[in-house]
């Protein structure tokens, strides 16, 4: 009865070889691969102006490009500069991570707003959301 | 998606090497078929899926093959285990189910690990309290003075020394690319006195604690952090003479010391004595051949502390030599995956930490397998994942948390 | 930040190459040093092996049990000698302290063996709780005769050994000093410190002048190479002398005056065999030893024959040449090698194989294999057979061996004196005689030899007699 194992000792054998091979297999691409594909995927998103409100800087249907990160807020070292009253001055931030964006809101005074809901720290933010900073709304396309 | 499919892959194949196992030892069982073996399987594949199946779905950025790798390594271990010492079995499957447990909560609770380089002081405190309890509290327990009990569990603090050891090194080296650019060599190496100090304090311990292999792992583990975050090879050369010197005094100094080197340059002539373990393990492995005996049909229980230290040996003799070598493919795989981590790394200190927890698991599997060959001397250590031993499961478990956290953290993957 | 990713791939070159030495030095172990390893005596797994199954029995020609295994626990079992010391040597022993030996190791294999290749090992619903049982050995062994040859050497040291001319199987083949195997551990020390060394088979590792029992060797050699040496005749005046040397003398101080081949070998005259030793010279006296099996390992069945020894010597060694043929000087043989010089004669020139197992049972009794006689070759041719034939009749009925004659039975046979010389001191000769009854169809040779026993044609004689006084009667 135990003679079983002798029969089975091959098998057993064969499954760890195969995950072994599977396993370099997936390395050898993930090595290949890694070469030539750079740590961020350029997903090219930007927001569109939907409404421009009062900050008159804006046209609408004007697209700001979203790279690594995008500063938005009343102050002159932000990357988007928002003058209206209901922006503070650093007001929010989008980033990359991995492969999303998320929106961040810096504490604002008057809140960031995703479709109409409040964002409370960070959120993802995916193609067609809408976001409301101030008097103006954008729209993520990509 | 494609790397779903493969995972995939890879995850139905490691159920069939559960099923087949514990198959395999439902059919062997004393007077008749043990059902036991059954629901161990059972359960074990549901672990393990389950860990990957929360990793994937909530924590799809970071490295997926960490964990696989692991769960293979534990699906054979358990196996063995099983077939060595049912009770123990038990108990592992349980440390096991802990470990992924601490391995999840590791990468949900913690918040980026970024902010953890600041406490440097406090790994280095943790550190040195671990070590002291060892040598203070501790109960000579296989000729090392190192292991504790409380409340019934033994355990040796001298294993979680080690993490806020690399914890403590990471804090330290972070930043000494920044504050050294340009600077003369003077100020370079004296960046180093305070970790150089930290760790000589703690090899000392170690070897005073017996636990000579612990040293060798702290040692490997400096050296390489030391190199990432310095890049200049001149240390490396200095650290290794330290340690050729080190080594001499302390084999002159400890009878210990000598008796390991004894037995180990000729393990035949000292086989009733220091040399046992050494002989039977060796006799253990030959016995297997290629393909092992079949498990049950060995006698892997002639091994002293077959199902901790020794337990490579079992395997082997067992499922054969082919599956050794297996094992230290994967072994070496899985630590690829996890020094992928540090290079997709934004911040120094997790970089030096992922760097520090990766060469531990791999030194120790080199530094207990290289004993239990007969390549090197042999010393305490377990093999990670696989031998039984709790603080050895939930430290590992630790590790590849705080690596797999660290993956996720990192840029983009896939 | 590339000089950080360099850095790791350097680390990671490092380990790799540690792993594949590692490896390696593993694989290295594997192709070299398994082998020692599992043979070591540290390696405990054979006999586990061994004690999961009893081991088979071993029985004499009639089937009648010789060994009794039972067993004790899981992992030992205790084997029952029932003849005890008489048999000891031919059966062996097997104990996980001391070893194995005699047929016991030989065929270990086979007596470990339960024979189980059927596919029902593997069968899923076969509940192994059967005991297993080894294969069974049947020996040509004469248990009456075996125990009748162990009582007739009495208090003497010496062996004894008994075959079937036609076929080679052994009939008996005693040693003495003895050790009971059914006390090992109870007497081990007193007999590894006998220095009467019980534990030696003298039979087939026993290495003895032999002597006068020689001469067959050195007439068939004659017979072959000299023409017409039947006819010959020298005159013995008691003293070999060649070139003012005297190289040998006969027994005890006798001269034969003249005297013929017949004559010569009846009486065993040292003058004329050794004259004929240097007649023949070295190398065609050695190729005839040869031929008998002497310098080169003999085939059997079930035993291991220490090398009989018939030396090289220049031609100038007059004196060695001579008395190496009247078996002195540095020829050395074992009873093995004597018995098969007899039973070579009696079965007309062909020298049989010698064989000490018959049959291989199943543990259920069932025949697996019945191992059949061999010849090694034809040594002699049959006229020259023939001659020897009548040549050892006469011995007996009117030579040195008149102590094997029997009444009704025609035995022929050679005696032997062997001088040797133990720790340089001169000891009384060996005894010996070598035989084979009866002359018309040949059923048993023998070979006796009784250290320290004086003329051959006495004691080794009588011991002969009565030997086949019990086997052919």
């Amino acid at each position: 009865m135990a003679n079983i194992s002798l029969i089975m000792r091959f098998a057993i054998i064969a499954i760890i070889y195969i995950i072994i091979i599977f396993a370099l297999k997936i390395m050898y691409k993930d090595i290949k691969g890694g070469a030539k594909q750079k740590p961020i995927i350029r997903k090219s998103m930007g927001l569109e102006v939907m409404e421009r409100g009062e900050n008159f800087n804006l046209r609408v249907g004007a697209v700001i490009p979203l790279n690594d990160e995008l500063t938005i807020g009343r102050k002159g070292d932000n990357l988007l500069i928002l003058g209206d009253q209901y922006v503070s001055s650093q007001h929010a931030r989008i980033y990359l991570k991995n492969t999303d964006y998320i929106l961040q809101d810096l504490r604002s005074t008057n809140g960031t707003l995703k479709n109409n809901k409040k964002v409370n720290d960070k959120v993802g933010i995916k193609k067609g959301d809408e976001i409301k900073i101030g008097t103006s709304t954008f729209k993520v396309i990509g | 998606m494609e790397s779903l499919k493969e995972e995939r892959k890879l995850l139905r194949y490691t159920y069939l090497l559960c099923i087949v196992l514990f198959l395999n030892m439902y059919f062997i069982g004393k007077d008749s078929f043990d059902n036991g073996a059954l629901i161990m399987g059972a359960v074990i594949c549901l672990i393990f899926a389950y860990s990957h199946f929360i990793i994937r779905r909530f924590f799809p950025d970071g490295d997926k093959y960490i964990l696989l790798f692991s769960n293979v390594l534990a699906v054979i271990g358990l196996g063995m285990l099983y077939r060595l010492n049912s009770p123990n079995a038990l108990k592992q499957l349980i440390m096991y189910a802990i470990g992924i447990a601490i391995f999840i909560l590791v990468v949900v609770l913690f918040p980026s690990l970024i902010k953890f380089g600041k406490y440097k002081y406090f790994y280095m405190i943790c550190t040195i309290i671990l070590m002291a309890l060892g040598s203070l509290l501790a109960k000579p327990t296989y000729g090392a003075r190192n292991w504790i009990s409380i409340a019934g569990f033994t355990f040796q603090p001298s294993e979680f020394a080690k993490l806020s050891l690399v914890a403590y090194l990471a804090a330290a080296l972070q930043n000494y690319g920044r504050d050294t650019q340009g600077k003369s060599e003077i100020i370079k190496a004296k960046a180093l006195i305070e970790p150089g100090i930290v760790v000589m304090v703690s090899l000392g311990f170690m070897v005073i604690q017996k636990d000579l292999g612990s040293a060798l792992l702290f040692f490997a583990i400096s050296i390489t952090m030391v190199y990432i975050a310095t890049s200049n090879f001149k240390y490396v050369l200095l650290c290794l003479g330290l340690f050729i010197i080190g080594g001499f005094i302390s084999y002159k100094l400890y009878g210990h010391v000598r008796v390991r080197f004894m037995t180990w340059s000729d393990p035949w002539k000292y086989a009733t004595s220091g040399g046992n373990q050494v002989v039977q393990s060796l006799i253990s492995i030959a016995s297997g051949h290629l393909f092992g005996t079949g498990v049950g049909l060995g006698y892997p229980k002639l091994v002293p502390v077959v199902d901790s230290d020794f337990i490579f040996a079992a395997i082997c003799e067992e499922m054969g030599l082919l599956m050794g070598f297996a094992m230290l493919i994967l072994y070496f795989l899985l630590f690829y995956r996890c020094m992928r981590v540090p290079v997709y790394s934004k911040d120094n200190f997790t970089r030096l930490l992922a760097v520090g927890y990766s060469t531990m698991i791999a030194a120790q599997v080199l530094v207990i397998v290289g004993g239990v060959v007969g390549a090197i001397p042999l010393t305490g250590i377990t093999l990670p994942l696989v031998s039984y031993g709790g603080s050895s499961m939930i430290i590992t478990f630790f590790s590849l948390g705080i690596l797999q956290k660290i993956s996720e953290d990192g840029q983009s993957y896939e | 930040m590339n000089d950080f990713v360099n850095n790791i791939k350097k680390v990671m070159l490092v380990f790799l190459i540690l792993f594949i030495a590692l490896i390696s030095y593993i694989t290295y172990l594997y192709m070299f040093k398994s082998e020692t390893a599992v043979a070591s005596s540290y390696n405990q797994r054979l006999w586990a092996e061994r004690n999961k199954v009893l081991r088979g029995t071993i029985y004499d020609k009639d089937m009648t049990a010789l060994t009794k295994s039972t067993r004790i626990s899981q992992t030992s079992q205790k084997l029952q000698y029932y003849q005890g010391a008489a048999f000891a040597h031919t059966i062996g022993y097997m104990d996980p302290r001391y070893g194995l030996s005699g047929l016991e190791k030989k065929y270990d294999a086979e007596l470990m063996d339960d024979g189980d290749s059927s596919l029902s090992k593997f069968a899923f619903f076969s509940k192994d709780n059967e005991e297993k049982v080894g294969k069974g050995l049947r020996t040509t062994l004469d248990s009456e005769l075996q125990k009748k040859a162990y009582n007739l050497l009495g208090n003497h040291r010496g062996s004894i050994v008994a075959m079937n001319p036609k076929t080679g199987e052994i009939l008996a083949m005693v040693s003495k000093p003895s050790y009971d195997p059914n006390y090992l551990s109870r007497d081990w020390k007193s007999v590894n410190s006998n220095k009467d060394m019980p534990l030696l088979n003298r039979a087939v590792s026993g290495l003895y002048p032999p002597g006068s029992t020689f001469k067959t060797i050195t007439a068939a050699s004659a017979l072959k190479n000299i023409p017409n040496v039947y006819n010959s005749s020298i005159n013995d005046n008691g003293s070999l002398v060649v070139n003012g040397t005297r190289l040998l003398g006969d027994f005890q101080g006798e001269s034969f005056g003249n005297i013929g081949f017949k004559s010569a070998y009846m009486h065993s005259s040292n003058v004329f065999f050794g004259s004929l030793g240097l007649d023949l010279g070295n190398k065609e006296l050695k190729n005839t030893a040869e031929a008998f099996y002497f310098n080169k390992h003999t085939p059997t069945i079930g035993l291991t024959i220490e090398n009989s020894v018939f030396p090289s010597y220049k031609s100038n060694e007059k004196g060695n040449i001579a008395q190496s043929a009247i078996g002195q000087a540095g020829v050395l043989v074992t009873p093995m090698e004597m018995a098969l010089v007899a039973s070579t004669v009696a079965n007309d020139g062909i020298m049989m194989q010698p064989m000490l197992v018959k049959e291989i049972l199943s543990s259920k009794g069932k025949s697996l294999e019945k191992l059949q006689p061999k010849q090694l070759g034809q040594v002699m041719t049959k006229e020259n057979a023939t001659t020897m034939k009548s040549l050892m009749r006469s011995v007996v009925s009117g030579g040195t061996g008149k102590g094997a004659a029997l009444s009704n039975i025609l035995v022929s046979g050679k005696t032997g004196t062997a001088d040797h010389v133990e720790a340089s001191k001169q000891e009384a000769p060996h005894a010996w005689f070598t035989g084979f009854a009866p002359y018309d169809d040949p059923q048993i040779a023998i070979a006796v030899i009784v250290e320290e026993g004086g003329q051959g044609g006495q004691l080794a004689a009588t011991i002969t007699r009565e030997l086949i006084r019990t086997y052919l009667k």
